[in-house]
């Protein structure tokens, strides 16, 4: 790698963020380019870290100093006996994330240059988001909890600031609690905020609970991973206060907030009220990863951890929870994707279905770690699902973004007869729908194909070992997951239909006349497009490279051949349910939008059973408003009533009293105040000869 | 030799004439002159108290004359108060001046 590369891959935009205020004072092109060239720069250096764990030998390129082996970590002790350091971990994951992060920032910045352009707030804009790659890689490349959590409140602080980055529009709200759509955009940011709040709070108190657990049971106190997976006395510690599953339980909650998982999933629809790029970065391709990162880096600590002491139930509630709760959410997020109205919220709703299949996948890696003993399978098949994710999501949000920036209009009814304006972008925004469907022979059928087989393999292998509840939990999370899959396909159909094949609408129509074209993005955006459209056509072929990058340093996997690979994928027996899946989702979805036999609003009118369920769906399964008015409205009521009866009564009150007490006492005093000096000065001579007698006799 | 106790009986006597001045003049400037006696008082008193038959000590006297130099700049300040007083008011009579009282 070049030299310190896993510090300067964060370091680098954390600078650039840093330096954006100072650059803008010299012009404004400057600090554009300065700011995507920080982004930029900073991914090399965390693409050079590539190579070397291929190698499996960490090499510093300009000196040729072998610094160690994968996995490689480099820190600064800050206070030895408290076990807090700064430091950063070269391995398989870490440095995956790293480029996934960094990688796909560099191209959305320079994406941004052309989507951005003439904002009058850029400066902001180019802070938060290099501020935000840094911090995400921090997050990613941490090599202990206190650092990596750091870096997860620095990315949810981008979040926030980047959601409400038009707080200043003027235009009317899009949904009338509000005045103007600035306003709306603030208090999304802030929904998104405060709900990931949550989450973080779990997070910590799990943190420092394992924190507090080797400070008592030594050797010595850690927030390091590779520490905490030598050493078990914290995790015999905890089993014996009973508070192990408690607290991988909250530290499971981190991760559900962070990558919108149920019951917190409610904020990811609202964080599209940012700008396209930051929906593109954030909030579809890193930073929800990172609870699905976090999960992977903690799962093999616990396998490694309870195999020694003897603990798999613990691991065995932990993967149920992290399967269960995935499988819920990618279910539940794919039915309000088919109804929503928004192109961006069809694809906020599709990644948190897409990242429950993460969970699910991962989840289910604990699963069969607990019956067989390895995690590898769900592990990759999670890992690789993120990156085929990573790619084809920040493909389709980049494509929304150029149609949004050419149509200005996020509805997608509004939309419609776009192929022909705009070919490139349909062509690209279609290999990404195509991709996120998981139809072969693109990135997206071979991940979710990975997973499908995971569960599988669990079931199997569950059944073999003797273990019916669990190979019957198998079947299940797989049928469930195969069901998404059907309901994946038919709102990706029905995204691409509405927008780009449907006749032209009214409002595009309107446009025409008054003479503002749609056109086709320009070569800053739409040659980005290209770059990812091309990688999730070919993703496929990088699995087997990706399977030996995944497992350097693991012990005991064996590695398939390419072929192997794809034999196992194509020959799996899980095939014939992802065929079923694919008419099961796509026939309907063609009849309904592709040819328009059937017209959708029709339908819904004949039957009343269909209408009930699109309203229960439109309506998010009513758990957004059961928290607007149970979470929020109770607390709203909660304040009211401790600003009545604890503000109002006691506080108020006392100090009405004491102003009371001091008023009627000086009151009292007031006649002695004469204002004529001389008095005071009679009053002085008094005192100093009381003094003066006082220091005679007394 | 003059006692130190003769010291400090001047110095005492010094201090309740500034006292008295300032209880019974009514006219600033000469209330000002009663402030100035007072400062003397504590200066001579002072210097009274740092003296012992080794001889003076100089860092009271140090003090003492920083004291004087700073009771000057005072003065300073309260004469030019009272110039505006007057230009305010166009009496020097502090009986006159209550708006202060509450």
């Amino acid at each position: 790698m070049l030299p310190l590369a896993p510090w300067l891959c964060w370091g680098i935009p954390v600078i650039g963020a840093i330096l954006t205020p100072l650059l803008a004072k010299i012009g404004h092109k400057v600090r554009d380019y300065g700011a995507v060239l920080f982004s930029i720069a900073g991914f090399i250096f965390g693409l050079s870290m590539v190579p070397d764990i291929f190698t499996g030998q960490v090499v510093n390129w300009f000196t040729g100093e072998r610094l160690g082996s994968i996995p490689y970590e480099s820190k600064v002790v800050w206070i030895y006996e408290l076990g807090i350091e700064m430091g950063v971990l070269v391995d398989p994951l870490s440095v995956f994330m790293a480029n996934i992060a960094g990688g796909l920032g560099a191209l959305i910045m320079v994406y941004a240059l052309g989507y951005m352009h003439g904002d009058p707030d850029l400066t902001r804009y180019w802070f938060f988001k290099n501020f935000f790659i840094g911090g995400m890689v921090l997050l990613v490349i941490a090599n202990n909890f206190l650092q990596m959590f750091i870096g997860w409140e620095i990315v949810g602080l981008c979040s926030y600031a980047l959601i409400g980055f038009w707080h200043k529009k003027k235009e009317p709200s899009p949904v009338p609690d509000y005045k103007t759509e600035g306003e709306y955009n603030a208090m999304c940011g802030m929904k998104a905020f405060i709900t990931t709040r949550v989450g973080d709070v779990a997070l910590l108190i799990a943190i420092l609970t394992i924190y507090a657990a080797t400070l008592r049971a030594g050797p010595r106190p850690t927030f390091n991973f590779l520490e905490l997976r030598e050493q078990v006395e914290w995790a015999r510690l905890l089993v014996a206060s009973g508070l192990l599953v408690p607290t991988i339980i909250l530290l499971f909650g981190g991760p559900v907030g962070k990558s919108a998982q149920f019951p917190l999933h409610v904020w990811l629809p609202e964080a599209m009220a940012g700008p396209t790029t930051v929906s593109a970065l954030i909030h579809a391709a890193t930073m929800v990863k990172a609870g699905v990162y976090l999960v992977a880096r903690v799962l093999p600590i616990f396998v490694e951890v309870f195999k020694v002491i003897d603990l798999t139930n613990a691991l065995y509630t932990f993967s149920l929870v992290v399967a269960c709760i995935g499988a819920f959410t990618a279910f539940l997020a794919a039915t309000m994707g088919m109804v929503a109205r928004e192109v961006k919220k069809v694809l906020a709703y599709s990644t948190i279905s897409q990242i429950g299949y993460m969970m699910l996948a991962r989840g289910r890696g604990g699963l069969i770690g607990y019956v067989a003993g390895e995690i590898a399978e769900g592990y990759y098949a999670g890992t690789f699902h993120l990156m085929s994710h990573a790619v084809f999501k920040a493909l389709l949000f980049l494509s929304a973004g150029a149609v949004l920036h050419a149509t200005e209009t996020k509805d997608m009814f509004e939309m419609g007869g776009l192929r022909q304006y705009m070919p490139i972008t349909y062509k690209c925004m279609f290999i990404g729908a195509l991709s996120l469907a998981g139809i072969p022979p693109l990135s997206g059928f071979w991940s979710k194909e990975t997973i499908f087989d995971a569960a599988w393999v669990l079931a199997e292998e569950a059944y073999q070992h003797g273990y019916a509840f669990i190979g019957v939990t198998g079947y299940i999370l797989l049928f469930i997951a195969v069901i998404t899959a059907a309901m994946t396909l038919f709102y990706s159909i029905r995204m691409i239909a509405i927008i780009f094949i449907w006749p032209e609408s009214e409002y595009i129509k309107e446009r025409e006349q008054k003479g503002e074209h749609v056109h086709e993005a320009p070569p800053v955006m739409w040659v980005p497009l290209a770059v990812l459209a091309a990688v999730s056509v070919i993703g496929g072929l990088f699995a087997p490279a990706f399977q030996v990058f995944m497992f350097k340093g693991w012990e005991g996997i064996e590695i398939h051949a390419p072929a192997e690979i794809f034999i196992k994928t194509v020959a799996s027996p899980t095939i014939f349910m992802t065929l079923g899946a694919f008419a099961l989702g796509g026939i309907p979805a063609y009849y309904f939008y592709w040819s328009r036999k059937i017209d959708p609003g029709e339908f819904l009118e004949k039957h009343g059973f269909f209408r009930t369920i699109h309203s229960f769906f439109y309506n998010r399964w009513y758990i957004n408003d059961f928290y607007t008015k149970v979470i929020v409205g109770g607390f709203i009521k909660f304040s009211n009533a401790v600003y009545k009866f604890f503000e109002q009564g006691i506080v108020d009150r006392f100090n009405y009293a004491l102003a009371w007490v001091v008023r009627s006492f000086s009151q009292a005093f007031r006649k002695t105040h004469t204002g004529d000096l001389n008095y005071n000065m009679i009053a002085v001579m008094l005192g100093v000869i009381a003094i003066l007698l006082l220091l005679l006799f007394g | 030799m003059i006692g130190l106790n003769w010291y400090l009986a001047a110095s005492a006597i010094l201090y309740l004439i500034g006292l008295y001045c300032l209880a019974t003049k009514r006219n600033l400037i000469k209330m000002i002159i009663g402030i100035e006696i007072l400062i003397n008082a504590a200066h001579l008193n002072f210097i009274a108290l740092s003296t012992t038959t080794a001889g003076l000590d100089p860092l009271a006297r140090t003090y003492v004359i920083v004291s004087i130099g700073v009771g000057a700049g005072v003065i300073a300040l309260a004469l030019s108060l009272t110039l505006l007083v007057y230009r305010h008011y166009g009496t020097l009579d502090v009986r006159k001046m209550r708006r202060l009282k509450w």
